[in-house]
C-alpha cells in the first residue's frame, strides 16, 4: 500500500506546464523507430543534415532543385532522421531515502524521488521515447519494462505508486551494475538517489556510465543530513543497519559534519563532471515544479 | 576537626545507590540517522573528540560521587579544632562621632563586620560587644547566642562623643584576661590604630573632607554683665581653602550669618556680642551652625546656653546711702527695695536673691541662710584698731566681682581687720599689705557672702566709674549669676549632679526650645554620660539652668586619616563569614551546577 503521500503524484495543471518543457539529452544515440529524438541517421524530418550528389533510385522528391538552378546538378537534401529513445529512470528506495529527521516531519526524499520520475517519465513519453522504470536499493526491485506511447503514463505512475514495502541497504554498483549488464540498448539514464552508499557512489554510477549510457544524477538528500542541529550525547543509529555511534556534538562538531556534508556533495558533483554526466543536487524539502521548471532547466535536463 | 553530628556520616553507606542510579539513568539520547558515514569522517579526523566523548561519562560520576562526599561532610557539621576553652571574643566596636560621617553609612559598615563576627558564635565562641563612645560600655557581655548578639548590634546609634578607645581596650583585655583557651580582640573603627599583637583591626573608614565648629564658648560681657560674648573657632580639615558660612541662632531664631574662608588643615576664629535686651526673654539657646554640607553633620552644630536676664530682687537695708543707691539703680536688672535696719526681721532675705546691709549687722546673722553684702561694717570684723591702707593688690584678677573694675585710682583710708571664720570657702579678691579689703565667702549650702572693710566715707570709690560696676558683680555673683562654668560640655563626659540637682535624660537640639506637651522631662538624680549634643536641662530647688553639649573635638573631625582594609581581618580570622559547613555545601552545590552544565544539559537541550 502506497503511503498517503503518494496518492497524487502531481496534479493535472502542472501536467500542462510540462507540455512546455522537453527532455533535452546531450549525446545522440541509435533508436529503434521514428520518434521525436534527433538521431545519427538521416531520415524524413525537417531538420537539415546534409547534401550528397544523387543517384539512381534516390527518391526524387528530395531532390533540391534551388541547388540545381545554380550550379546545375541533382543534389539530394539529407534531413535527420528522428528516433526514439531509450529513457531509464532508476529510483532509490533504500532506507536511507526513506529516512525522516522525525516520523512526522516533511516529505522523505523517496517521496520527491517518485515525483521528479513520475515527471520525467511524462516529458519522456510526451516526446514518444521509451522509457523504463527501476526501483533498486542494494539491488534491482522492480522494473516496468519499457514502454512507448503517452498512454504508457499510467502504468508508469502505477508502478511508481507500487512502491517496494521495505528499503534495504544501498549498493549502487550491486543493483546499477546489473542494470547497466542487462540493457541492450543505449540511452539516457537517470538515476535518483541520496549515493548515501557506505561502499561509495563511484562505482555504481560507473557501471552506468561504462555501458555508454548518458548519466544524469539527481542527488537529493535531506535538509537535516546537511545541517543537523540535535547537540548533546546521542547515539546514533543508521536507519540501513549500518550500526551505531555515540557521539558527543557541540557547534565544532556540527561544522565539522557539514563540511563533511560538502565534500562529499562536490566530489559526486565532480565525478559526473569529469564523466560527461549530468548532475542536479535537489533538497528534499524543495517545491516539486520549483525542481522540474527551474533547476532541471538550469542543469542542462530539459529544456 | 571535629564533627557536630559525627553519626550522619553512616549515610556514607548509600553511597553504592548513587553509583547505581548513575547506571541506571539514560545515557545517551537515541537519533536515528540516514547515514553514519559523515559522522564517522568527523570522528575519524578528530579522534579526541571521541575519547573526551567517551570520558565525560565516567567523570560525571566521580562528580557525583564528590558532590555527594561535601554534602555528606557539610551534614555532619565539621568544626575546626579549638584549643581547650573554646575561642573567646571581644569585638569592641567605635561609636564615636566621626562614625556617623557618610549620613551614618560608616557607622552601619562597621556594624555589618560586627555582624560578620558575631555570626561565629556558638559553643566554642563566645563573643562580649563593646562600644567605645568617648567611654567603655558592654553592649553583651560574653555570650553564644549570634541571634541575640545580631539584635542587640541592630539596636546600636553612633554618638555624638569622642575621646580615645584606650579605655575600652584595657576593660576588653581585662575581659579576655579570665578567659582560657583562644583569645581575640578585634577592634572595628574607621581610623588605624597602633599595630598590636593582640588586636585585630577591621578598617571600615573613608577618608574625606569636613568642616567643623572646634569650640564654642560664652561669657558676659565685662562692661555690661547682662549682654554675653559669644566665642567661636572653625576648622577646615581639608587640603583646599573653603568657604564656610557660620549661622548663629537664639532659641531657634537665626540672627545672624558670616561667613569666613579658611585655608586647608586651618582655623578660624569668630567672636560677637549677645545684647542684654536680646537675652530678656527665651531660654538663651545659642545656636552656630555650619551651613556647608560635609561628610560628618555631627560637628557643624553647637550649642551654648546663655544666661537670660531675669530681674534680681535685692532688698538694701541702710539708713540712706545715695551711691549705694545709685548704683543699684544704674544697673536695669536690678529692682531694688529699701528698709531701715529697724524693719529687719530674721528670714526676709529668703525673698531676695540678694540682701545689702548698709554699716549694719544684724544680730542673728550666723543663723541666716541667704546672700548677703555688708558695705561698710562686717560680721566678721576683727576689732582693733584701723590700719592705713598704703597699696592695693588685685589678687585674683579673674575674680567675678572686679570685672572691668579699674582699682588703680582708689584711695582708702584706714581699714578694719577681718578674722577668717570656720565652714566658709573664702577667696580675697583684693588686699592691702596682706590683709583683705574685700572678702568673698561660700558655704557648702549655697550661702555667699560678701564684705568689705570699708565704708563710703573713708574712700573715694563711690566717686569712680568703677562703684556700680562693682555693686553690680557684688550682687550678680551673690545671686548665683557668674557667668563662667556655664560654657557648653563636650559629649561624652559624664555628668554628675550636685546634691539635690537632677538632669534631663533627653537633650533637646536648640531648635525646639520646648519639649511636647504631653512629654514630661525624663530626669535623673545619678550621674548621666552626656552621648548626644543638644541642651540638656539641670533642676535644683532654687530652678533650673542649661547645658549646652557638643562634640567640637579635632580627632572626629578630622577624616582625613580615615582607612578601610576589610580583607586583613578576614582573612586572619579564616573566611569568618560562613561555617565550614556552609563552605562544603556552597562547594558541594558548585559542583553540581558543573557537573549539570557540563553532562545533563548537554543530553537534555
Amino acid at each position: 500500500m502506497p503511503p498517503a503521500e503518494d496518492t497524487d503524484l502531481f496534479d493535472a495543471d502542472f501536467l500542462a506546464r510540462l507540455e512546455r518543457v522537453r527532455l533535452q539529452v546531450r549525446r545522440i544515440f541509435a533508436g529503434s523507430r521514428r520518434a521525436e529524438r534527433r538521431s545519427r541517421r538521416t531520415g524524413a524530418s525537417l531538420e537539415f543534415a546534409d547534401y550528397r550528389n544523387y543517384v539512381s533510385g534516390d527518391d526524387p522528391r528530395r531532390i533540391d532543385w534551388n541547388i540545381y538552378g545554380r550550379i546545375e546538378r541533382l543534389m539530394m537534401k539529407l534531413t535527420e532522421e528522428e528516433e526514439d529513445l531509450d529513457v531509464a529512470i532508476l529510483v532509490d528506495c533504500s532506507a536511507s531515502m526513506r529516512w525522516r529527521p522525525a516520523p512526522a516531519q516533511g516529505a522523505s526524499k523517496l517521496a520527491l524521488a517518485r515525483q521528479l520520475a513520475a515527471a520525467l517519465a511524462y516529458l519522456s513519453l510526451h516526446n514518444m521515447d521509451r522509457v523504463g522504470l527501476w526501483y533498486f536499493d542494494a539491488t534491482l526491485k522492480g522494473e516496468s519494462g519499457y514502454q512507448r506511447g503517452r498512454a504508457a503514463f499510467h502504468d508508469a505512475l502505477r508502478f511508481l505508486r507500487a512502491v517496494p514495502e521495505q528499503g534495504g541497504t544501498t549498493n549502487l554498483a550491486a543493483s546499477l551494475g546489473r542494470f547497466g549488464r542487462r540493457q541492450r540498448r543505449r540511452g539516457l539514464a537517470l538515476v535518483l538517489s541520496d549515493c548515501l552508499d557506505p561502499a561509495g557512489f563511484a562505482d555504481g554510477l560507473a557501471a552506468v556510465t561504462g555501458r555508454h549510457f548518458a548519466l544524469h544524477l539527481l542527488h537529493v538528500m535531506d535538509p537535516a543530513e546537511c545541517d543537523p542541529t540535535a547537540s548533546g550525547d546521542l547515539l546514533l543509529r543508521d536507519c540501513e543497519g549500518a550500526g551505531e555511534l555515540a557521539v558527543t556534538a557541540g557547534p565544532g562538531m556540527l561544522n565539522l559534519y557539514r563540511e563533511e556534508v560538502r565534500t562529499f556533495r562536490e566530489s559526486v558533483k565532480s565525478w559526473c563532471a569529469k564523466r560527461g554526466a549530468g548532475y542536479s543536487f535537489i533538497l528534499a524539502d524543495t517545491a516539486f515544479d520549483e525542481v522540474v521548471l527551474r533547476m532541471f532547466r538550469r542543469d542542462g535536463l530539459v529544456r | 576537626m571535629s564533627f557536630l553530628f559525627p553519626a550522619t556520616l553512616f549515610l556514607g553507606l548509600v553511597a553504592p545507590v548513587v553509583v547505581a542510579l548513575y547506571l541506571h539513568r539514560p545515557r545517551r539520547r537515541e537519533q536515528e540517522v540516514s547515514s553514519l558515514q559523515f559522522w564517522q569522517k568527523v570522528l575519524d579526523r578528530q579522534p579526541n573528540r571521541q575519547f573526551l566523548g567517551r570520558l565525560r561519562n565516567p567523570f560525571s560520576l566521580l562528580l557525583q560521587l564528590l558532590i555527594f562526599l561535601l554534602l555528606l561532610l557539610a551534614l555532619a557539621r565539621p568544626e575546626a579544632s579549638r584549643p581547650p576553652g573554646g575561642r573567646s571574643t571581644v569585638v569592641v566596636l567605635d561609636a564615636r562621632a566621626r562614625m556617623q560621617a557618610e549620613e551614618g553609612g560608616i557607622f552601619r559598615a562597621a556594624v555589618n563586620a560586627a555582624q560578620g563576627v558575631v555570626g561565629q558564635a556558638g559553643p566554642e565562641n563566645e563573643i562580649a560587644l563593646l562600644t567605645a563612645e568617648g567611654s567603655s560600655r558592654i553592649v553583651s557581655p560574653f555570650s553564644t547566642d549570634g541571634k541575640d548578639l545580631r539584635g542587640r548590634l541592630d539596636a546600636l546609634a553612633p554618638s555624638d562623643a569622642g575621646g580615645g578607645m584606650e579605655a575600652t581596650l584595657a576593660l576588653g583585655r581585662r575581659l579576655l584576661a579570665g578567659k582560657a583557651g583562644d583569645k581575640r580582640l578585634i577592634v572595628i573603627t574607621d581610623r588605624p590604630l597602633p599595630e598590636l599583637s593582640d588586636l585585630e583591626q577591621i578598617l571600615v573608614g573613608k577618608p574625606g573632607d569636613n568642616a567643623a565648629i572646634l569650640a564654642l564658648a560664652q561669657r558676659a560681657l565685662p562692661a555690661s554683665p547682662q549682654s554675653a560674648v559669644v566665642f567661636a573657632k572653625l576648622g577646615n580639615f581639608s587640603t583646599a581653602s573653603r568657604d564656610l558660612e557660620l549661622e548663629l541662632a537664639l532659641d531657634g531664631r537665626p540672627f545672624d550669618l558670616r561667613k569666613f574662608r579658611v585655608a586647608g588643615g586651618g582655623e578660624a576664629d569668630f567672636s560677637t556680642v549677645i545684647p542684654g535686651e536680646m537675652l530678656r526673654n527665651g531660654r538663651g539657646f545659642l545656636t552656630a551652625r555650619l551651613v556647608s554640607s560635609d561628610l560628618l553633620s555631627a560637628d557643624d552644630t553647637a550649642r551654648v546656653a546663655l544666661a537670660t536676664g531675669q530681674t534680681l530682687r535685692v532688698l538694701l537695708i541702710s539708713d540712706g546711702n545715695p551711691f549705694l543707691e545709685g548704683a543699684l539703680k544704674a544697673d536695669s536688672a536690678l529692682a531694688v527695695e529699701i528698709l531701715q535696719p529697724t524693719a529687719w526681721r530674721a528670714g526676709m532675705g529668703e525673698n531676695f536673691d540678694a540682701v545689702i546691709f548698709d554699716q549694719w549687722v544684724p544680730e542673728n546673722f550666723p543663723a541666716e541662710r541667704g546672700a548677703f553684702f555688708f558695705f561698710g561694717r562686717s560680721p566678721f570684723d576683727a576689732g582693733g584698731e584701723k590700719l592705713p591702707v598704703l597699696e592695693l593688690e588685685v589678687t585674683e584678677p579673674q575674680s567675678p566681682l572686679f570685672w572691668n573694675v579699674d582699682v588703680a585710682a582708689i584711695r582708702f583710708g584706714p581699714a578694719g581687720k577681718f578674722f577668717i571664720p570656720e565652714g566658709w570657702r573664702i577667696s580675697r579678691p583684693l588686699e592691702s599689705a596682706g590683709e583683705p579689703l574685700v572678702l568673698a565667702l561660700e558655704k557648702p549650702d549655697g550661702s555667699r557672702v560678701v564684705t568689705t572693710a570699708f565704708d563710703t566715707g573713708s574712700t573715694n570709690f563711690p566717686l569712680r566709674a568703677g562703684f556700680p560696676l562693682f555693686v553690680s558683680n557684688v550682687v550678680h555673683w551673690l545671686a548665683g549669676h557668674d557667668r563662667a562654668g556655664e560654657d557648653g560640655v563636650l559629649a561624652g563626659q559624664t555628668f554628675v549632679p550636685a546634691e539635690g540637682e537632677k538632669i534631663s535624660r533627653h537633650p533637646l537640639s536648640g531648635e525646639e526650645t520646648e519639649r511636647p506637651a504631653d512629654e514630661a522631662p525624663s530626669l535623673t538624680e545619678a550621674p548621666l554620660r552626656l552621648k548626644k549634643n543638644g541642651f540638656y536641662e539641670v533642676r535644683d530647688p532654687q530652678g533650673s539652668r542649661w547645658i549646652g553639649v557638643n562634640t567640637a573635638s579635632r580627632e572626629e573631625s578630622d577624616l582625613r586619616n580615615a582607612q578601610a582594609n576589610r580583607n586583613l581581618p578576614f582573612l586572619r580570622s579564616g573566611w569568618i563569614i560562613l561555617h565550614p559547613w556552609q563552605w562544603l555545601a556552597l562547594a558541594g552545590l558548585t559542583l553540581t551546577l558543573i557537573e549539570w552544565l557540563l553532562h545533563h544539559r548537554r543530553v537534555t537541550e
